[in-house]
């Protein structure tokens, strides 16, 4: 601000030195220069704020983007699966199919209900030789073609309640 | 020099500072980008996300309202800028009975969902960063016991516990109110202050308040991004 | 001397006189409004330091809660008292330093009332339990738009009449001045705007307003101080300032370190590292430009072979030097990374350093400017120059013992902290012998305002003495002003 390296003495007050300088358009600049100098870094960071609008990283939203994307799997997999419309639609035939078509009778000792007319039916067949089991019970018997036949087990008396 | 130079030079020299130590940084933390877990390295997928259970944004509000930033912090510091970490439970539990050694520094995702970092300005009392934990390992060794009631308590009456004779906080007894007893006794009651008819509850700002103090508690396991414990700790914690 | 120096010499005296009319009103209004606030706020600072160390003190008064009176204390020391008083005493050295008469009185006034309803509304709203719980900005959010557009009410006056007479030369004062003006705007509406009505990381958002704390001290408040030392010392001592360079790398030194200071209040927290280190190297630069002004100042002022003149804006304004110095030690020996830092950085020795600022540095010059100009505008002179010694020597106590109380303390304190073996009430026995000192120390800063502020009222009342010579500490003979000092 000063040229010299000292302060140096002043004779005429400064308003004096150059009286021409003062008038009404050169306050009225100097009002605007000065509200702009008090707000020059207040706009700049309005400016910076503006480009910056975005809001800031939510770490909840960041943590929903897994469960997002789990959830769309899902419905991918669900969809993907059959779907109702597809189960409607093949119901009437499978349903007429069903209903025309005779129950056939079951033919597998297993599957017979105890105590229903096939499973009395079995039970009066002849006994078939069970399969030998290896049992060393019966040593020193006679080859299997003379194996005394072995009883079949009774059913019992009552049938099996449901 | 002329005016508009001088003006230009502070200009220069105050906008290098405010440029390079404000705003830049307060931009790039405003984008901080959550760190995604891995599950070879950290053992779990997702991102790390430490979240608070309670009523952060009004109890944070009740906290700066009230002052409770003069006398504690909520910064347990790394071990070069203090000794915070070592005291046994500050930035954690050092002997917590299911993971052993809990003890973190607070890391920049431990104020999620406040909007000013209570960080604190003098510590009076102490660093409030776990104090949930505190709470809860102290009820846990009396064999029972609320610690939101003890809360409650402290914040009526500060010097009412044998523990805590010296403490200079002040009461906040204007957070509670003195209504009368409907039926029976609220839950949120004061064990003590009651009569025959009234009873001291806490107020909203209290429950909010307490809500936020219970849910201090920052000392979840970190990612290997920021875990910076010693290598033979995490050797002897595996 | 000539004809023309005599006829320059009375026409200046008139024009001096003239600037002193036209400013009377608002700088006595700031003056005694702030002393008013000061006094408000010695008094909450007294209230708060009890409870430190007596937390059942006045517990029942919900508005009274330590939680609310220390940031109503704090704020109403910085906004009511310290900003005030800047504002009397900036508009009276920029007018007499560009020869300007004030044509702005009505519209300051207004500005100035604005200035104070606000900080009385924010002060309201502080104890009512609204704090907006950032330290320094506690004031509800609505106060700050207020604050700034009064500012710029008041000031901008100020930065024409230096405009309009730019002649060329300008003196030191002035770029102090002139700079504090312009560099508390950037800094109150950069914090204001981030945190108020910006959203971004909590953590960011605390270190922008620890930032701004030390940006108030070292942009506005020193500044001032100095700007105010620079004038007053060649002024009452009749001898010039000796280094032209020293003055300028005293200020721009400032200029360049101050914008970096402040985060070194959260070293250690979830931050850029560099934020805070950066912090507290530029606070520790900072003893520079301090220590830079102030023995360029005290040279001015032990330069003379005669003995010191006895008057009191010298005594307040070499006091305030002093506060200076020690603040700049202080700048050092509180913010070494890896020893004194952590222990002071959650301890008293941060409210120490901020007291010694506002009061030992900053409000000692303030009071000495008071002395000076309150005679100049109100042509009266100061009663009893007992009370203005009672003034000095109460402060000066008080703001020692508070200084070295808080700062020595602060380490005491810091250390207990650090002793991680120790169950945490040994933190609080240590603490409470200094917060006791702070108590006592408050009350001799108020006793020795009250001097100040009966004083300052009967003058407002306009019934100081009526004479030629300046009110002096012993009463003695006034020594003229001799040779080169700044223009008015």
């Amino acid at each position: 601000m000063d040229n010299g390296s000292k302060i140096t003495d002043y004779s005429l007050p400064p308003h004096l030195m150059d009286p021409t300088r003062d008038n009404p358009i050169l306050r009225f600049n100097t009002f605007w220069w000065a509200l702009w100098s008090f707000l020059i870094f207040g706009v700049l960071l309005a400016a910076v704020l503006l480009f910056n609008r975005r809001p800031p990283t939510n770490l909840e939203d960041a943590a929903a983007v897994a469960r997002y994307a789990t959830r769309d799997r899902i419905i991918k997999a669900q969809a993907a699966a059959l779907s109702s419309a597809e189960i409607a639609a093949a119901m009437p035939k499978v349903a007429a199919e069903l209903a025309s078509s005779k129950p056939a009778a079951v033919e597998k000792p297993e599957q017979v209900v105890p105590g229903s007319p096939t499973a009395q039916k079995l039970a009066a067949e002849p006994a078939t030789p069970p399969a030998p089991t290896g049992a060393p019970a019966s040593a020193g018997e006679s080859p299997p073609a003379a194996k005394p036949p072995v009883e079949a087990v009774p059913p019992p008396a009552s049938p099996a309640k449901p | 020099m002329s005016l508009r130079n001088f003006i230009l030079g502070l200009g220069a020299s105050f906008g290098l500072a405010w440029l390079l130590v404000v705003v830049v940084p307060f931009i790039k933390m405003r984008n901080l980008q959550p760190i995604t877990l891995s599950k070879e390295v950290d053992g779990v997928a997702g991102v790390f996300y430490p979240k608070r259970a309670g009523r952060i944004v009004n109890g944070a509000r009740v906290y700066g309202e009230n002052g409770c930033y003069l006398c504690h912090t909520q910064l347990v510091r790394p071990t070069y800028a203090g000794n915070d970490l070592y005291r046994p439970d500050w930035g954690g539990l050092a002997k917590d009975p299911e993971r052993g050694d809990t003890r973190r520094e607070t890391n920049a995702y431990d104020f999620e969902g406040e909007s000013f970092a209570q960080l604190g300005s003098t510590r009076m009392g102490p660093d409030l960063s776990n104090l949930a934990r505190r709470l809860e390992a102290a009820v846990a060794a009396k064999g029972g016991g609320d610690p939101a009631a003890l809360l409650y308590a402290h914040l009526y009456d500060p010097r009412r516990s044998p523990e805590l004779r010296k403490s200079t906080c002040p009461s906040h007894r204007y957070l509670f109110t003195r209504r009368e007893i409907k039926g029976q006794p609220s839950n949120d009651a004061l064990p003590f202050g009651a009569d025959a008819s009234t009873e001291l509850v806490p107020s909203a700002d209290a429950k909010a308040l307490v809500s936020y103090l219970l849910a201090m508690k920052k000392d979840q396991p970190v990612p290997a991004a920021l875990d910076f414990a010693p290598r033979d700790a995490k050797a002897a914690a595996r | 001397m000539s004809s023309v120096t005599s006829a320059a010499a009375i026409s200046d005296v008139t024009l001096r006189a003239g600037i002193d009319r036209s400013l009377r009103h608002p700088v006595m209004f700031f003056l005694t409004s702030g002393a008013a606030w000061l006094a408000v706020s010695i008094l909450l600072a007294i209230i708060a330091s009890i409870k430190v160390h007596d937390p059942e003190f006045m517990d029942g008064c919900p508005y009274l809660s330590y939680g609310r009176v220390f940031p109503a204390h704090v704020n109403t020391l910085v906004y009511g008292w310290g900003f005030q008083a800047a504002f009397g005493v900036l508009i009276w050295l920029m007018a007499r330093m560009s020869g300007q008469q004030c044509r702005s009185a009505g519209t300051i006034l207004t500005a100035g009332h604005v200035w104070n309803l606000a900080v009385l509304l924010g002060t309201v709203g502080i104890l009512g339990g609204a704090g907006s719980g950032m330290p320094w900005m506690e004031f509800p959010a609505f106060a700050w738009p207020g604050l700034l557009l009064s500012y710029v009410a008041i000031v901008v006056w100020s930065f024409i009449q230096f405009r309009v007479c730019d002649g060329g030369r300008t003196y030191v004062s002035q770029w102090y001045i002139l700079a504090a003006m312009i560099w508390f705007p950037w800094v109150f509406v950069t914090a204001n705007g981030l945190l108020h009505c910006a959203t971004g990381h909590p953590v960011m958002a605390a270190a922008i307003n620890v930032w701004f704390k030390s940006a108030l001290i070292f942009l506005f408040f020193i500044p001032i101080a100095l700007g105010t030392a620079y004038y007053l010392a060649p002024k009452l001592t009749g001898r010039p300032v000796p280094s032209h360079t020293l003055a300028m790398l005293g200020f721009w030194s400032l200029a360049v370190v101050a914008p970096w200071a402040g985060m070194q209040k959260l070293a250690g927290a979830p931050l850029p590292v560099f934020l805070p280190y950066l912090g507290a190297a530029a606070t520790a630069l900072l003893a520079v430009p301090l220590a830079t002004a102030a023995i360029n100042i005290l040279r001015t002022i032990f330069s003379s072979e005669e003995k010191l003149p006895k008057s009191p804006a010298l005594h307040f304004t070499l006091a305030g030097l002093m506060g200076v110095l020690l603040l700049a030690v202080a700048c050092i020996a509180l913010n070494l990374p890896g020893s004194s830092l952590k222990l002071t950085q959650f301890s008293i020795a941060g409210y120490g350093f901020e007291i010694l600022a506002i009061y030992g540095c900053f409000s000692f010059m303030m009071f000495g400017a008071v002395y000076f100009i309150v005679p100049r505008i109100t042509c009266r002179e100061w009663i009893s120059s007992r009370f203005i010694s009672m003034h000095f020597f109460f402060s000066a106590y008080g703001i020692v013992a508070i200084a070295f109380g808080a700062l020595f303390g602060g380490f005491i304190q810091g250390s207990a902290q650090e002793a991680w073996l120790q169950p945490w009430e040994m933190v609080t026995d240590v603490v409470r012998p200094y917060a006791a000192v702070s108590t006592f120390a408050w009350c001799v800063i108020l006793f020795s305002n009250v001097f100040f502020f009966v004083h300052l009222a009967m003058m407002w009342l306009r019934l100081g003495r009526r004479g030629p010579n300046p009110t002096l500490l012993d009463s003695a003979a006034e020594i003229p002003a001799l040779g080169p000092q700044p223009s008015h």
